[in-house]
């Protein structure tokens, strides 16, 4: 698997250590097998679910069974105020009597409960969305640490879930893989708020599987000071979201330097915000919001996105005259360049796009964050954690293949000769 | 005064506003004196210019603002697989 999570993945923020009482079973791996569930639950209980659409990619939907407020709603409690307990049944549930009541025989305080559907994918893909879940968000200290179940509705004999524990740096430690099989019946519990989890279904399409996501013990009412305190964060994350919307049409910008296509840009850009959003607590009131959404927005396309290139040096760049680009404009024909064509109207937006994107991430990124998003030498090297000298260096090499490049595409219009350089002022 | 080829070295250093005052005064009063560098300035500047206007034209997918702020609302990313 080329990719792996890197210490800014957003689950790395997730609480590991806290006083919440736990499940001795779970004390060793975080992870116990149960006997196969002996229910069976009727196909059409689950297929006549009304299933949402949910974010990032179309290949998982979800049906709530039981959300926080007992509406049809894939979100989760904390937007509510609300840890994840004490759900109530959705219009879904009566459908699924079947999982109704199981759910309610396992007599623990419940939470989110949802059916899911998950389309195919192989192991790479699906690595991708490995992360923990924040479960116990809001969780007071003395109750019960929240856990997940789940009861596997189809047969898949080739997928399975996918769990790791944390490393010493807080990341997946591949000597810890588990793999849970997913056959039909299959049941399991995990605390996936300490594992790395995904699953991995390179199996038949349209499959269904349900997790119900139980507690592990009993719940009781938040204590009113938690609620507050809640409500508080709720506020501030949606102040964060209204201030943040305004720069998504430079970020989708940058993000499309960056990736070349409109695909990735906009999985990037929408990572970018979640991870903005999730890490908003980090974010220092009255430091810059903007350069604070674009060192996530640099730092998620690197670690996404470069492992794929092979490093390149200054070497690996042409080199050319620091007025090369100047020269080459000053020697245009009077006859092919009216008097009052522009610098603007000499390259056309595809042109200028193409020149940046032409170049090596390395020299691309320090041009994208300076020449077009305005960022001061400092900030670019906190971005893209070099010093300030490194910068400057590969503002300068960078510009110039860029120049290089602009010129190379007047010169296939036939607009420019290449430049003479004996010809500019500057020699004396 | 700074000659012609000083001020040339440190135009990217200038137009990126990192000099300090005092290379920045001295920049400025040859360019009051020297046409040919106050050339060569202004067409960098209005490269930077153009580059920032032409490489920020792109028009966002219209569903991505709506994307974003369903993200918003949930509050798992890829949420439970």
């Amino acid at each position: 698997m080329s990719w792996w999570p890197h210490q800014d993945h957003w689950s790395v923020q997730i609480p590991l250590h806290t006083p919440h009482p736990r499940l001795a079973a779970l004390a060793d791996t975080g992870f116990v097998q149960l006997a196969d569930a002996d229910v069976d639950v009727p196909a059409d209980e689950w297929m006549s679910l009304e299933y949402m659409d949910w974010k990032s990619g179309g290949d998982t939907n979800f049906a709530p069974l039981a959300s926080a407020d007992g509406q049809l709603d894939c979100r989760g409690f904390w937007d509510k105020g609300k840890t994840d307990k004490d759900a109530l049944w959705t219009s879904n549930a009566t459908y699924t009597p079947t999982l109704k009541a199981y759910v309610d025989a396992v007599g623990a305080n419940f939470g989110r409960v949802r059916v899911i559907k998950l389309e195919p994918q192989d192991r790479d893909s699906a690595w991708r969305n490995v992360h923990r879940d924040d479960n116990n968000r809001f969780n007071p200290d003395n109750e019960g640490w929240v856990v997940r179940s789940w009861l596997e509705l189809t047969d898949n004999p080739n997928s399975y879930m996918l769990l790791m524990d944390n490393g010493p740096d807080g990341l997946p430690d591949p000597a810890t893989e588990i793999r849970v099989p997913l056959h039909r019946g299959s049941r399991f519990v995990v605390d996936t708020q300490r594992l790395w989890h995904v699953v991995v279904h390179p199996g038949t399409r349209s499959s269904r599987r349900s997790k119900a996501a139980l507690h592990s013990n009993g719940g009781s009412t938040l204590a009113s000071q938690r609620e507050s305190d809640a409500r508080h964060a709720v506020a501030d994350q949606q102040e964060f979201a209204a201030a943040a919307m305004q720069f998504a049409p430079q970020l989708y910008s940058a993000a499309l330097r960056m990736t070349h296509n409109r695909a990735d840009a906009e999985d990037l850009v929408q990572e970018t915000y979640l991870r903005g959003f999730r890490g908003y607590r980090n974010f220092e009131d009255g430091t810059n919001l903007r350069a604070w959404l674009f060192r996530i927005l640099t730092n998620t396309y690197i670690n996404t996105y470069r492992s794929k290139q092979r490093r390149v040096t200054e070497a690996d760049l042409g080199d050319v005259d620091d007025l090369y680009l100047y020269k080459g404009v000053r020697s245009i024909d009077p006859a092919t360049r009216s008097a009052e064509e522009t610098l603007f109207d000499l390259f056309t937006d595809d042109e200028v796009k193409a020149a940046l994107e032409s170049l090596p991430d390395t020299f691309r990124m320090p041009v994208l964050l300076a020449d077009v998003e305005g960022f001061s030498y400092k900030e670019i090297a906190e971005m893209l954690d070099v010093p300030i000298g490194t910068v400057m260096s590969r503002l300068h090499r960078g510009r110039k293949a860029m120049q290089k490049q602009l010129m190379d595409f007047a010169a296939d219009r036939g607009i420019l000769r290449s430049a003479d350089p004996g010809e500019g002022h500057a020699d004396g | 005064m700074a000659d012609c080829n000083e001020t040339l070295r440190d135009l990217e250093t200038f137009l990126d506003d990192e000099l300090t005052d005092e290379s920045r005064e001295a920049i400025r009063s040859h360019l009051g004196g020297c046409p040919d560098c106050l050339e060569a300035f202004d067409f960098h500047a209005e490269l930077r210019v153009v580059i920032a206007e032409k490489c920020r034209s792109d028009e966002m997918p219209a569903n991505l603002m709506a994307r974003i702020e369903a993200c918003f609302g949930e509050d798992l990313l890829p949420d439970e697989m």
